[in-house]
C-alpha cells in the first residue's frame, strides 16, 4: 500500500494487527513480541528493585545506631547477601536488557528482534529464577555468604543449609536469560538493521548495546561454570575449591571476578548509551566526537576484561602480577574519560533544556565521575590494601553503580516514558523525585567514604559506640531514607502519569532516532513499512518520516502472506540481503522455561529422578521449538515474495540462525575456556594438586573414540559443499549415517567414562576430568540428536536444496564439538605426562 | 579478513592486547612456580627481561599495524582509481579510522601493562 487516504491507511494497519497483534487473557503467556517482552523485563526488574531497596533500608536501619538489634546476625547476613544479589542479578542486568529488547528493533528500523521466542524464553527464565531465588528470603533460608559467594564460606562445610544452593542454581537459571538476550541482541544488531543503516550510521545506543551484549556472551559463562562447579562440590562432594582434595578456593574468586568486573561495565555501557542518546536531544545538536565515543565503547569492552584481579589484591598474588592489573585498571579510566569529555563538549556547544531526563543525566555526570575517581584510587595496590573490605569500598561501588546505572536508567525512563505510555510525566513531581534522590544519595554515600577510612569493615551487623562510627552511620541512614522518599516520588509520578499524564505529542522531545517514528505507544509491528536510514539523525534530516512510514511509502508493505517479516541486511553496509521471517506467538518458550524451573527446583530439593525428567521435558520443548522453523507449515511453507524483493532467509545459505549459532558457540567457548583455565590453574597453583601415577583415561582409546567424531564432521562438511552447489543426493540417508557415526563415538565415550577409574569425590584432578567428559558427552549427544532431527526434516520436506540453511547451522555444532574433543585430549591426556611442572 | 579495512580490524588490536595480557599473566604465574625463578632476589632477571622484550615486540607489531591501516586509508582517499562513490567508501573510512585508533590504544595498553616487568621483582 502507498496511499495518503486515511481509511486505506487504517485498513492497512488492521491487516498488520491481524498478523502481529498480541492476544489477551491466558494467551498473553504466548506473546513473543519484543515490545511486550521488553516492558515485562523492565516492570519485573522494577519490582525486584523495590525488594532490593527494602532490604537496603533494613541494612541502614540496623546500622543507624551502635548496638542496634533490629536484625539478628544470621538474618543480617541473608539481607545484605540478597540485597546485592537482587540488585545485580535480578534488577540491574535484566532492566538494562529490557531497555535494549524494547528499543533496539525500533532504533534500527526492524519490526522485532531476530529470535522472538528466545526473548520470551529468557523472560520466563528470569521471572521464575527470580521467584525461586527470592522465595528463599521469605523462608529465612536465603544465601548468606555475600553476593560473591566466596568459598570456603559458601561451601557445604560452612554453609550447610540450602542458602548457597538457592544462589548457585537460581542465579544460573537467571543467567540463561542474560546470555539468551546477549545472543539475540548481537545478531539483531548485526543482521536486521534497516536498509542502508551502515555501521557508521548506527545510533550510539546501539553501539553500546552491541558491546554490552558481546560482553555478556563472553563474561557470564565463567560464573555459570563456577556456579556449576561449586554446586557439584556442595551436592556431589567434588573438591574443586577444597585444598585437601587438590582444589583451591581462589579459583572461585578468579571465576567469579572474571565475570564480576566486566559485569560492572555490562551495566555501565547501556547506561552510558542512554546518556549519549539523551544529551544531544536536549542540547539540540549531534553528539561531539561520535567516532571517539565508538572507540571508547570498543576499548572499554575489551580492557574491562583485564581488571578482575584488582578485586583480589589482598589474596597473595605476586606484586608484579598485581601491577599488570593495576595498570589495566587505571587504563580503563581513559575510554570512560573520553565519553565524559564528549558529553561535556556536547553540553558546552549545545543549548541545553533542563527537562526531567536531563536532570538525571546531569546527576549521573556528577556522581559517576566522583565514583570513577575513587575507582582509580582503589586501582592503586597500596591504597587498596588499606581500605580493602571497608565501607570505603561500599561507598565507591554505590557511587559507580547508583551513579552509573540508576541515574541514567531514571533519565531513560523519563525520556522514553511517552513512548511506553503515550503520556508525559508530571514535571514538578519528577523534579521532587530527582532532588530527593540526589540529595539522599550523596548524604548516604559521601560520608560513607569517611566511615570506611575510619576503619569500619563491610558485612558487620553492628558495632560498638566508642569507635567514632556512630555519627557517620546515622547520617548515612538518614540520607538513605531521603533517597527512598525520592524513589517513592518518582514511582508515584510514573504510576500516576498512566492515568493523569498529558497526552504526548509525536516525538515530544524533538529526538533524532527512529524509535520516535512509531505511534505512541507503539504497535506490535513498530513500523508499517521499513524506511531506509543512510544517516545518523533520520528524524532531524526528514521530519516527515513518521507520516511516510505510516502511509506505506517504504519497504515490506505487503502483509497478505501472513508472515511476520523484517529486513535481513549486510552487517557492515546495511544493504538488504534477504527477508527474515519471524515466528509468531507460541506456548513453547513458556513451557520450556517452566520445565527448566522444575529442573532447578528438583535439584534444590535433591530429587534427582525428577531433575532428569524435568531436563528431558525441557529438552523436548526446546526441540519442538526448533522443529517449527524454515519451511514448516507454522513457519514459512510458501516462499513467494514480492517481485524485486530478496528471498526469505530460510531459502538462502546465510541467515540469523547461523549467526545465532556462532554467537552461542562463542558463549559456550568462553565456558569451556574457563574450564580449561580451571584445569591449568589447579594444576599449577593448587597446593595439594596431584596427578595420578597413571592417567585414568587411556590415550589410545580416547583417540579412537575421536575417529568416528572426526569422520562425521568431514562427512557433514561434504554435505554442506553439495548443498551449496545444489548437487546433493540422498540427503536423508547421509544425515542418518552421520548420526550413526556420532552415536558410535558417543557410545565409546560413555564406555570410557564408565570404565575409567575416576574418583571425582577424592581428587580435584579426577573431578575436573569428569566434568570435561560430561561436557563432551552432552555436546556429542546433542550433535547426534540435532542431526537426526535434520534427517527427519529432510524427509518431511522442510529442509533440502530449496531450503538449505539449517544443516549449515548444525554443522557449526559439529565443528565445535570436534574441536572441544581434541582440545580435551591435548590438555588432559597429552600434556600432563610431558609437561608436569608440579 | 586480511584486508586492513575489514571490520575485524575494529577489534583485532584489542584482541591482540587481550592475548598478550593472558600470556603475560600466565607466563609469570607458571614461571613463578619454578623454584629457580621464584627464589631469585634480583629485580631484573631472565623472566623480567623476557616479559619486557615480549611487551616491546607486541607493542611494535601493533604500531606497525596502525601505520599499515593508516597508509591504506590515505591511499584510498587520494586514489581516484578506487572508483567508488563516496557513499560506498564511507564504511571503509569509518572502519579504517577507528581501527587505527584501536591499534594505537592497544599498543599503549600493551606497553603500560608490561612496563612494570622491569621495575618489580617478579615472584614476590
Amino acid at each position: 500500500m502507498s496511499s495518503d487516504d486515511p481509511q486505506a491507511a487504517q485498513d492497512f494497519h488492521h491487516q498488520f494487527d491481524k498478523v502481529w497483534g498480541n492476544p489477551r487473557g491466558l494467551l498473553a503467556l504466548t506473546i513473543v513480541n519484543h515490545t511486550t517482552i521488553g516492558l515485562r523485563f523492565m516492570v519485573t526488574g522494577g519490582v525486584f528493585f523495590l525488594i532490593g531497596g527494602l532490604l537496603a533500608m533494613l541494612i541502614r536501619t540496623q546500622l543507624a545506631l551502635p548496638g542496634h538489634d533490629l536484625l539478628t546476625p544470621e538474618i543480617y547476613n541473608q539481607v545484605f547477601t540478597m540485597h546485592g544479589t537482587i540488585m545485580m542479578f535480578l534488577f540491574a542486568v535484566p532492566v538494562m536488557e529490557g531497555f535494549a529488547i524494547y528499543l533496539i528493533p525500533k532504533m534500527i528500523g526492524a519490526r522485532d528482534l531476530v529470535f522472538p521466542r528466545l526473548s520470551a524464553f529468557g523472560y520466563w527464565c528470569y521471572l521464575l529464577g527470580g521467584i525461586i531465588l527470592t522465595s528463599s528470603l521469605v523462608m529465612e533460608i536465603a544465601p548468606a555468604s555475600g553476593w560473591f559467594m566466596y568459598t570456603p564460606l559458601s561451601s557445604a562445610v560452612y554453609s550447610p543449609g540450602p542458602g548457597s544452593d538457592f544462589w548457585l542454581l537460581g542465579v544460573t537459571f537467571v543467567e540463561i536469560s542474560a546470555v539468551s538476550a546477549g545472543v539475540e541482541l548481537v545478531v539483531s544488531i548485526m543482521r536486521t538493521r534497516t536498509r542502508d543503516m551502515g555501521l557508521q550510521h548506527m545510533p550510539l545506543f546501539v553501539w553500546y548495546i552491541l558491546a554490552m551484549a558481546l560482553m555478556i556472551v563472553f563474561g557470564f559463562p565463567p560464573l555459570i561454570l563456577g556456579s556449576i562447579l561449586l554446586e557439584l562440590e556442595r551436592a556431589a562432594g567434588m573438591p574443586f575449591f577444597d585444598v585437601a582434595g587438590g582444589g583451591d578456593p581462589i579459583l572461585w574468586q578468579h571465576l567469579f571476578w572474571l565475570f564480576g568486573h566486566p559485569e560492572v561495565y555490562i551495566l555501565f555501557l547501556p547506561a552510558a548509551g542512554i546518556i549519549s542518546t539523551i544529551l544531544p536531544v536536549f542540547c539540540r545538536r549531534p553528539i561531539a566526537g561520535y567516532r571517539w565515543v565508538v572507540l571508547a565503547i570498543i576499548t572499554t569492552g575489551f580492557i574491562s576484561f583485564g581488571l578482575w584481579v584488582h578485586h583480589m589484591f589482598t589474596v597473595g598474588i605476586p606484586h608484579l602480577a598485581q601491577a599488570f592489573f593495576s595498570a589495566a585498571s587505571m587504563m580503563v579510566a581513559i575510554p570512560t574519560a573520553i565519553q565524559v569529555f564528549a558529553w561535556l563538549a556536547t553540553l558546552w556547544n549545545g543549548r541545553p533544556t533542563y527537562e526531567p531526563p536531563m536532570l538525571w543525566a546531569l546527576g549521573f555526570l556528577f556522581i559517576f565521575v566522583a565514583g570513577g575517581l575513587t575507582g582509580v584510587m582503589l586501582a592503586l595496590v597500596p591504597f587498596d590494601w588499606q581500605v580493602h573490605d571497608t565501607h570505603f569500598v561500599v561507598a565507591h561501588f554505590h557511587f559507580v553503580l547508583v551513579g552509573g546505572v540508576i541515574f541514567p536508567l531514571m533519565a531513560g525512563i523519563y525520556y522514553w516514558l511517552p513512548h511506553f505510555s503515550g503520556r508525559m510525566p508530571h514535571r514538578s513531581l519528577a523534579r521532587w523525585g530527582f532532588w530527593l534522590t540526589f540529595i539522599g544519595f550523596n548524604a548516604t554515600f559521601i560520608i560513607m567514604h569517611v566511615t570506611g577510612l575510619l576503619g569500619m569493615p563491610r558485612r558487620i551487623y553492628t558495632y560498638d559506640a566508642d569507635l567514632g562510627w556512630d555519627l557517620p552511620n546515622l547520617i548515612s541512614s538518614v540520607g538513605s531514607f531521603i533517597m527512598a522518599a525520592g524513589v517513592a516520588a518518582c514511582l508515584l509520578d510514573i504510576v500516576l502519569h498512566f492515568r493523569f499524564g498529558k497526552s504526548a505529542e509525536r516525538n515530544p522531545w524533538g529526538a533524532d532516532t527512529l524509535e520516535w517514528t512509531t505511534s505512541l505507544p507503539p504497535s506490535a509491528y513498530n513500523f508499517a513499512t521499513l524506511p531506509p536510514c543512510p544517516t545518523r539523525h533520520p528524524l532531524w534530516d526528514n521530519p516527515d518520516l513518521q507520516s511516510t512510514i505510516e502511509h506505506g511509502h517504504h519497504d515490506l508493505a505487503t502483509i497478505d502472506h501472513g508472515r511476520r517479516e523484517t529486513w535481513g541486511s549486510d552487517p557492515i553496509t546495511g544493504k538488504v540481503r534477504e527477508i527474515i521471517h519471524l515466528p509468531g506467538n507460541s506456548w513453547l518458550p513458556f513451557l520450556g522455561a517452566v520445565a527448566t524451573a522444575g529442573l532447578c527446583i528438583s535439584l534444590l530439593s535433591k530429587q534427582y529422578e525428577f531433575a532428569v525428567a524435568a531436563a528431558l521435558l525441557s529438552l523436548t520443548f526446546l526441540l519442538r521449538w526448533s522443529w517449527e522453523n524454515g519451511a514448516h507449515p507454522k513457519a514459512a511453507p510458501n516462499a513467494e515474495v514480492v517481485e524485486g524483493d530478496p528471498p526469505l532467509h530460510s531459502r538462502t545459505h546465510d541467515g540469523p540462525g547461523l549467526w545465532g549459532m556462532n554467537v552461542t558457540l562463542l558463549a559456550n567457548g568462553s565456558l569451556f575456556m574457563s574450564l580449561l583455565f580451571g584445569w591449568f590453574y589447579l594444576w599449577t597453583v593448587a597446593p595439594q594438586w596431584q596427578f595420578p601415577e597413571q592417567s585414568p583415561l587411556s590415550a589410545n582409546l580416547f583417540a579412537l573414540a575421536g575417529i568416528p567424531l572426526s569422520l562425521a564432521l568431514l562427512w557433514f562438511k561434504t554435505i554442506i559443499k553439495h548443498l551449496k552447489s545444489e548437487t546433493t543426493k540422498r540427503l536423508t540417508q547421509q544425515l542418518w549415517g552421520i548420526s550413526l557415526l556420532g552415536t558410535i563415538h558417543l557410545a565409546s565415550l560413555i564406555g570410557l567414562y564408565v570404565l575409567a577409574p575416576l574418583n571425582a569425590q577424592k581428587s580435584a584432578h579426577d573431578a575436573v576430568i569428569t566434568v570435561m567428559l560430561l561436557y563432551q558427552m552432552l555436546h556429542s549427544g546433542l550433535a547426534v540428536i540435532l542431526t537426526a532431527l535434520q534427517a527427519l526434516r529432510v524427509h518431511k520436506g522442510y529442509v533440502g536444496e530449496m531450503a538449505p540453511y539449517e544443516p549449515m547451522v548444525v554443522e557449526r555444532w559439529w565443528v565445535y564439538t570436534t574441536g572441544v574433543f581434541w582440545l580435551i585430549f591435548i590438555a588432559a591426556i597429552i600434556m600432563p605426562p610431558i609437561w608436569n611442572i608440579n | 579478513m586480511r584486508s586492513p579495512l575489514h571490520p575485524v580490524q575494529l577489534t583485532l588490536g584489542l584482541i591482540i592486547w587481550a592475548l598478550f595480557f593472558i600470556v603475560l599473566y600466565a607466563s609469570l604465574s607458571i614461571a613463578c612456580q619454578q623454584s629457580t625463578i621464584s627464589e631469585s632476589t634480583t629485580p631484573i632477571n631472565g623472566l623480567s627481561v623476557g616479559l619486557f622484550i615480549f611487551t616491546l615486540a607486541v607493542t611494535a607489531g601493533l604500531l606497525y599495524q596502525a601505520r599499515r591501516v593508516w597508509r591504506l586509508l590515505q591511499k584510498n582517499r587520494h586514489n581516484p582509481a578506487a572508483n567508488q562513490p563516496t557513499s560506498c567508501r564511507a564504511p571503509d573510512e569509518f572502519i579504517g579510522r577507528i581501527s587505527v585508533a584501536v591499534y594505537l590504544v592497544a599498543a599503549l595498553a600493551c606497553l603500560l601493562s608490561g612496563l612494570p616487568a622491569i621495575f618489580l621483582k617478579p615472584c614476590i
